[in-house]
């Protein structure tokens, strides 16, 4: 929002592809992304099979995935996403406590695991500082 | 004595009349109700009388031999019959005996000097002579079976009156062929009679016809019968085949030769005397062995028969099992079936005789149970026939109970299956609107009051906010407990292992969880192990004492899932706790799945509660 606007430079935000099956969680990332520093959210998809489907053409930077959709799931969608793009950071967003999720089964490369619970912009911008020097900043460059 | 044929009033001796019933009821309206002993008593008597008498006859060759044959006549046909009418009470061959040996009591008038006795006598041994052959004839099942035994008999009754009337008119004497050796001692007859009443040449053959027939009949019988009446026939008449032969013989040696048996060689005539008097004292004996015969080899079959029930054998195999010993290929074995009334074969069909086929009912509580299709000779053998018949009704009965038994069982287990299902339904539903529901609406309060905490510059708002938040996660914290504890998400996402593995972190003993491959499985199952297996972890929490450690092991074995709880802790003593209430609760969550549950302790030695489930049969 405009307060993140303020603090953040605009250009060489990371491009975020937000993925709920709840809109109205998607709406209240989205809301979550506009406070961070350094991201933006470049698009968004109510399913894992969207998700995979948009993220070729959309080349985010980070993926914030809920962990429990129906049909290919969390889990599965960030498996195919890293799998095709690496580079991607991948965060799972969990209703389940992250406890609860054991790591080992979260196969692939994922970054983080974040309970709804303790969700707030700054931890997602502490995730992105810790990983996303390894992905390319494709954010602004086309 | 021995004369076979010549006779007089037995045509009065109606064989029709002499008939199990009537005796029986004769019997009864003695009102004797221990008759068998009183009658046995009362031939033993009549033996010894007769045997004392005739010991004692001065004119007589041999008067022991005498003795002990007429002695013989009474007693040995009259036990004889008791015993078979003791073992076999439907069959009125023993009547047939006993009435034999009753007409052999005043065999002791020959032993009197005083004429008209001696000719009454003489006279008496002619019913008794018709008897002897009807009950060889008769031989096993106490009845004139066929035609030809029918003819005969009667012929033989023809022409013992034919012989009475002939002997009667004439005043001859003649000599005999008895061991008696009295022709010339004996006394003389006051009715025209002596004991050598030599008749006819014509009509002395009508004896000779009448016991070679007899004798082609039983043979006859043999060559044609099935296993059992040949067992029967084989030790019940070679001794009657035998005295049969020899009486032709000696009748025939009365017809051809010139002067009568007085005529042919003395040393022919004792051996015919001898092999007679023999042969016609052994003749019950013969059908006592093949009575006693005939139960052994029931024995023996009915041995094989329950074996074989033992192995649930179907009514196919009970029905191979019978044909092979008793010889009847067309053996069948059928139920009752009340609303038809009749009895119906191992193939549903009703079994009704045909030619030459009898059908034996085996009653149970007096009402018809089971029945046998078998060869109308398997009659003869009425103790395997009704004994198989009751091994058949039980196996049938045992079938039809471990049907019934297996079939409530299942129910059983399928209605437990159920239940718990719908109850492992309701709180996976219940955890999940928890979760989706409340707690994600909590959470997403949780974020909304951050970022609005974020934006605000105002302080005091800020700290309210804050501490709205920490009420929220109060609030998320208890949901997510009580949600756990309903159902576990991480069992519903991640299978046993992990949920357990999730759980062991927050339990207070130390708890390792080894995974020897067990995979997923449909959720009832999961949910019955991993309950199981927390109450295990709980109950040693409580008894496995300080420092005790648990591993949970998990695998599978084929299509069973295997799980063990093990502590290494104090152990219990015998069964004072096993079956307390969290034991049953483990015991009733595994048995609804269909599965074993089993509890190991002693003290020292820790305690381990391990079990199977079924993966077949199950929903998820």
């Amino acid at each position: 929002m405009s307060g993140a606007e303020r603090s953040t430079p605009v250009v060489g935000r990371a491009r975020v592809l937000a993925v709920d099956d709840d809109p109205s969680f998607l709406a209240l990332l989205r809301e979550v992304v506009r406070g961070t520093r350094h991201l933006e959210i470049a698009g968004e998809a109510e399913s894992g099979e969207r998700a995979v489907a948009t993220a070729p053409g959309l080349r985010p930077d980070m993926v914030l995935m809920d962990v429990s959709m129906p049909g290919l799931g969390g889990i599965g969608a960030a498996e195919a996403i890293t799998a095709e793009r690496p580079a991607t950071v991948m965060v799972l967003i969990s209703a389940t406590h992250p406890d609860e999720i054991p790591v080992a089964r979260c196969a692939g490369r994922i970054h983080a695991v974040i309970w709804k619970s303790v969700l707030e912009p700054r931890l997602l911008d502490e995730v992105w500082l810790e990983h996303g020097h390894s992905a390319p900043r494709t954010g602004g460059s086309r | 004595v021995l004369q076979p044929t010549q006779s007089e009033s037995a045509a009065a001796l109606r064989p029709a009349a002499i008939d199990g019933r009537w005796a029986r009821s004769a019997l009864r309206a003695l009102g004797a109700r221990h008759w068998k002993p009183a009658l046995m008593a009362f031939a033993a008597a009549a033996a010894a009388l007769t045997a004392w008498v005739t010991a004692r006859a001065d004119f007589l060759a041999h008067p022991g031999w005498l003795a002990a044959q007429k002695a013989d006549f009474i007693v040995g046909p009259i036990g004889v019959g008791l015993y078979w009418l003791h073992q076999r009470p439907g069959n009125r061959f023993g009547v047939l005996l006993i009435v034999l040996g009753l007409l052999g009591i005043p065999y002791v008038l020959e032993s009197s000097s005083d004429p008209t006795l001696f000719a009454i006598g003489v006279v008496a041994e002619d019913p008794s002579w018709l008897m002897l052959t009807y009950v060889i004839l008769a031989f096993p099942s106490g009845r004139l079976a066929g035609l030809p035994e029918r003819l005969i008999f009667a012929t033989l009754t023809v022409a013992a009156l034919v012989v009475l009337v002939v002997t009667l008119a004439t005043d001859h004497l003649a000599p005999g062929l008895s061991i008696s050796q009295c022709r010339d001692a004996c006394p003389g007859s006051e009715l025209g009679l002596s004991e050598w009443r030599t008749p006819d040449r014509v009509i002395g053959t009508l004896p000779i016809l009448v016991g070679l027939a007899t004798a082609g009949v039983i043979g006859w019988r043999f060559a044609t019968g099935t296993p059992p009446r040949r067992r029967a026939l084989a030790i019940g008449t070679p001794i009657a085949l035998l005295f049969l032969l020899v009486q032709t013989s000696q009748q025939a040696l009365v017809v051809i030769a010139p002067n009568g048996p007085a005529g042919t060689d003395p040393a022919i005539q004792e051996v015919v005397q001898w092999t007679l008097a023999g042969t016609r004292a052994c003749i019950w004996y013969g059908f006592l062995f093949a009575l006693i015969a005939a139960q052994l080899f029931a024995g023996r079959v009915l041995r094989e028969v329950v074996g074989a029930s033992m192995r649930r054998p179907s009514t196919r195999s009970l029905e191979r099992l019978l044909r092979a010993p008793l010889g009847d290929p067309g053996l069948r074995i059928g139920f009752w079936r009340p609303r038809e009334r009749d009895f119906a074969g191992a193939q549903g069909d009703r079994l009704e005789p045909s030619q030459g086929q009898a059908l034996t009912t085996v009653e149970r509580d007096g009402r018809p149970a089971a029945a046998i299709l078998h060869d109308a000779q398997l009659s003869d053998d009425p103790e395997i026939l009704s004994a198989a018949g009751g091994v058949a009704l039980l196996a049938a009965e045992n079938s039809e109970l471990e049907r019934a038994w297996n079939a409530s069982l299942r129910e059983l287990t399928a209605s437990r299956g159920r239940l718990t299902e719908a109850s492992d339904r309701e709180r996976r539903k219940l955890e999940r609107d928890l979760h989706d529901g409340a707690q994600q609406r909590l959470m997403a309060i949780q974020i909304k009051l951050r970022l609005a905490k974020e934006r605000t510059r105002d302080q005091r708002l800020a700290d309210d906010l804050e501490a709205i938040g920490a009420d929220a996660e109060r609030a998320v914290e208890e949901l997510r407990t009580l949600a756990h504890g309903i159902y576990p998400p991480v069992l519903r996402a991640f299978g046993l292992t992990d949920a357990l593995r999730d759980s062991a972190r927050s339990a207070t003993i130390p708890v390792t969880v080894r995974d020897d491959g067990i995979g997923r499985y449909p959720r009832t199952i999961e949910a019955a192990i991993y309950f199981c297996a927390m109450e295990a972890v709980q109950n040693a929490t409580k008894h496995a004492g300080d420092g005790a450690r648990v591993t949970i092991t998990l695998g599978r074995d084929g299509e069973r899932a295997r799980f063990a709880i093990a502590d290494d802790g104090a152990g219990m003593d015998g069964t004072a706790s096993r079956d307390g209430e969290g034991l049953v609760g483990m015991r009733d969550r595994i048995g609804a799945v269909g599965g074993e549950l089993e509890i190991v302790s002693s003290p020292g030695a820790g305690t381990t509660v391990r079990g199977t489930v079924p993966l077949t049969g199950h929903v998820g």
